[in-house]
């Protein structure tokens, strides 16, 4: 079971960086073709099933309805939601600060933040990929020795 | 005439405010925020705020005339957060506007920006280091264009250019114009465009004008006022086009178009009296179309409206050219509605 939940975590870690990377690459587009204010970008990106493992999202856009700044809401829904997301702490402190700037600048500024965020988390994605795809095969016998050892250990 | 919701205009004006301002002014008794007709403010300077009665300052929660150093102060960091709270955390998606030194925000309050602008060639390509914004609380007054409706719409669709200084309430009247031609209230719903290239007139949100201007109303937001008038002539045949501050060249020639299609136009203008009506170039130039038959110029003191037939402007200007020497027939009217 331990082994299972450990891989089972990766992979989550993996779609949700899937979906980030996705997320930059259809704001770059967004922002490129009809320039769209943050509100209506969110609610896009909440329409769509596709983000639908980045629950942050939808927390953000609750917060912002209540009338919450939009920088503070995507701070505080990343603070809240980040484990329901699949994210690491470090993970989301690099999202909180492309929410700082999301809106903050002019075009060229956001689409190469926006690049700059896409860049930063592929690499991420390649990194964490790779540790899922080397580890897959080693959580499975790592929960069942874990196991093992806790049933001697009790007996 | 009622002002639409008494201090309404002015919580959703301070509501692009960062918190402790808005919370301050909010703070201010209903009714001196009801005097409010700008906020403005400035990186470290304290917050003025203009009335009839002229420049307010802020101590808690009354407004003085009197300068203190305890007057309420913008912190740059409030102007800054300010800033992005009226682009809607969207600085990217008002560039254009910035450009031109406006945002129009909710409810068709405009926030005037200023700061220091980035040039590529003569054009503004950015502005950065914004350092004052000064927000005007646009206000539906229904009732404000009875006299002028009376006056020249009771009968006919004229032409007209409605004229007054800064804050003289030129937009004012124009909603109201609106909704009178194209609502329930006079039952006439004549076929009215509105060109609000500024957002301010019908205050579209969302799709939804924020203002009444009637039921038998398009409205052509953000247009350029030149295209929205080429537009509307070719998908909306409407009886009436109104436009706010008009009179560049290429709005000029689209008002001409639009001579031959029958549309009646009305227009806004600055010009706080007749002679500086004779002598401004915007104002000949429409003049000059022939669209025009009549001209309203409201006095911002005593909230009075002095009307002119266009011919007898035309005749003073041209008696002006001969005075100085200027060709006399440098310039003439040039369609049938100046005749009406």
């Amino acid at each position: 079971m331990l082994g299972r939940y450990a891989a089972l975590h990766q992979k989550d870690e993996v779609r949700t960086l899937e979906a980030l990377v996705k997320m930059f690459s259809d704001i770059k587009s967004m922002l490129g073709f009809t320039c769209p204010p943050v509100g209506d970008i969110l609610i896009k990106l909440c329409s769509d099933t596709g983000f639908s493992s980045l629950v942050f999202l939808s927390e953000c856009k609750n917060r912002c309805e209540q009338g919450e700044a939009f920088p503070d809401a995507w701070e505080n829904a990343l603070k809240e939601k980040y484990r329901e997301s699949s994210l690491s702490r470090e993970n989301a402190q690099k999202l909180s600060g492309f929410g700082r700037g999301l809106g903050a600048t002019d075009l060229e500024g956001q689409l190469a933040s926006c690049t700059l965020y896409e860049t930063m988390f592929s690499s991420e994605l390649e990194r964490v990929g790779k540790a899922a795809e080397k580890n897959s095969g080693l959580y499975m016998p790592l929960g069942f020795f874990a196991g093992l050892a806790a049933a001697i250990f009790i007996v | 005439m009622k002002e639409d919701i008494n201090n309404s205009r002015f919580l959703q004006a301070t509501d692009c405010l960062c918190a402790e301002l808005r919370d301050a002014l909010r703070s201010l008794p209903p009714d001196q925020q009801n005097l409010v007709t700008e906020i403005r403010m400035r990186s470290e300077m304290p917050i003025v705020l203009t009335c009839a009665q002229g420049a307010m300052f802020v101590y808690g929660s009354r407004l003085s005339p009197v300068y203190s150093q305890s007057a309420l102060k913008v912190s740059s960091l409030q102007l800054d957060e300010t800033f992005k709270r009226i682009c809607g955390y969207s600085v990217h998606s008002h560039r254009t506007s910035i450009n031109s030194g406006y945002v129009t925000v909710e409810g068709g309050h405009r926030a005037g920006v200023c700061g220091t602008a980035m040039r590529e060639g003569d054009d503004v390509c950015s502005v950065r280091d914004i350092n004052c914004i000064n927000i005007r609380i646009s206000r539906q007054i229904k009732g404000s264009a009875n006299g002028i409706y009376s006056a020249l719409f009771a009968h006919s669709l004229p032409g007209v250019i409605v004229a007054g200084a800064p804050s003289s309430g030129k937009t004012t009247v124009l909603r109201d114009l609106a909704r009178q031609l194209s609502g329930e209230q006079r039952g006439r719903f004549i076929r009215t465009v509105i060109c609000d290239e500024r957002g301010e007139i019908a205050a579209v949100h969302n799709g939804v004008p924020a203002n009444d201007v009637g039921i038998n109303c398009d409205v052509l937001t953000s247009y350029p006022k030149g295209e929205g008038i080429l537009i509307a002539l070719r998908s909306f045949s409407p009886q009436v086009i109104i436009c706010d501050e008009t009179g560049s060249e290429e709005e000029t020639r689209a008002i001409e178009s639009g001579l031959n299609s029958g549309v009646s136009f009305i227009v806004s203008v600055h010009a706080s009296s007749r002679k500086e009506l004779c002598s401004r170039m915007q104002v000949r130039r429409l003049i000059e179309t022939g669209a025009f038959s009549d001209v309203v110029l409201l006095d911002a003191s005593d909230r009075s409206e002095k009307y002119f037939k266009t011919k007898e402007l035309y005749d003073e200007i041209r008696g002006g050219n001969a005075d100085s020497g200027g060709s006399g027939n440098a310039w003439q009217i040039c369609g049938a509605a100046s005749e009406g």
